[in-house]
């Protein structure tokens, strides 16, 4: 147990690490503020953006396994604790990251020849900004609130959680919201680079 | 440990200020899409337009009254189930507030 949890905080640590080492090639944001060299650090941004939402599924998945495995065993409390402090660590870097790419999309860079909002309201599929894009932006934001309440039911129940039929109810409702908002947020963000690329 | 030893309050205390983050980002986005001046009003950063203000609002506001109800419940027997019940309803309510169709029926 302990090994997979060792491997799991490293494993996030060097992520994270390399993701926050990249955004040093990030310079300015918004129109007219970033340098020319900067439309392909952007890009790496965003697949970098995207590689941490993938995480935060497959954390949310451990976490989902801890849980499974506290009511075979009752060994799994120290996975979802630590999981649920990573979880909420790793969902406001990315909400940050993607507010970050937001104003990008918005106001395009230098290297761009025009913004990613621009180009996808004047083509046939204004929809993927309108519907979208538009739900992206702010439900992105609502996974790390529903991930700290998740971590304030474990706080709040400490090593009490695992005998607890309430606390374990209401942290499964909580993972269970985390989990399909985030699918969401990440589809929409896939469907939307698919669709124009920063 | 015991469910009924478990003090709640704290945890009510989150629920409903995590739904009020929720909810007040949701009503700032329909508020800035039917009015063109709150939505200039909410405009705090350029490269962002309006999001920026609905953003940064809507968590100060239920910071405030999470910060609030920590002080007040956090002593008290509480059931942190009818809180849990409001956040949902709040979770449920935002998104559907950012829903660019449903906002198109306001309009």
């Amino acid at each position: 147990m302990n090994k997979i949890i060792k491997k799991a905080v490293l494993s996030a640590i060097a992520s994270s690490g390399l993701f926050i080492g990249m955004t040093a090639l990030v310079h300015g944001a918004g129109a007219g503020t970033a340098a020319p060299s900067s439309f392909y650090s952007h890009e790496i941004f965003a697949v970098l953006h995207g590689f941490l939402g993938l995480l935060l599924i497959m954390g949310l998945m451990l976490v989902l396994g801890g849980l499974i495995q506290m009511k075979v065993n009752g060994n799994g409390f120290q996975m979802i604790k630590v999981g649920t402090a990573m979880l909420l660590v790793s969902s406001v870097i990315l909400a940050l990251s993607g507010i970050y790419l937001y104003s990008l999309y918005r106001g395009g860079s230098i290297g761009a020849p025009e913004s990613a909002r621009k180009i996808i309201k004047a083509s046939t599929r204004p929809w993927v900004h309108g519907i979208m894009m538009e739900m992206k932006e702010f439900i992105g934001v609502y996974v790390p609130v529903i991930i700290a309440m998740m971590y304030v039911v474990v706080k709040t129940y400490g090593a009490g959680f695992v005998e607890n039929k309430k606390a374990r109810m209401m942290f499964t409702v909580l993972l269970t919201l985390a989990v399909v908002w985030t699918v969401v947020t990440f589809g929409f963000g896939a469907f939307i680079t698919k669709t124009v690329p920063l | 440990m015991t469910e009924d030893i478990i003090n709640e309050g704290k945890l009510l205390a989150a629920y409903i200020g995590g739904g009020v983050m929720l909810l007040a980002i949701g009503i700032l986005n329909v508020a800035s899409e039917l009015s063109e001046s709150t939505g200039k009003a909410l405009e705090l950063y350029k490269p962002l337009g309006a999001y920026s203000g609905k953003i940064t609002f809507g968590l100060i506001c239920g910071a405030i009254v999470w910060g609030i109800l920590h002080f007040v419940l956090k002593d008290k027997k509480a059931d942190a189930k009818l809180g849990l019940y409001f956040f949902i309803a709040a979770l449920l309510l935002a998104t559907l507030f950012v829903f660019t169709p449903f906002i198109g029926l306001l309009e």
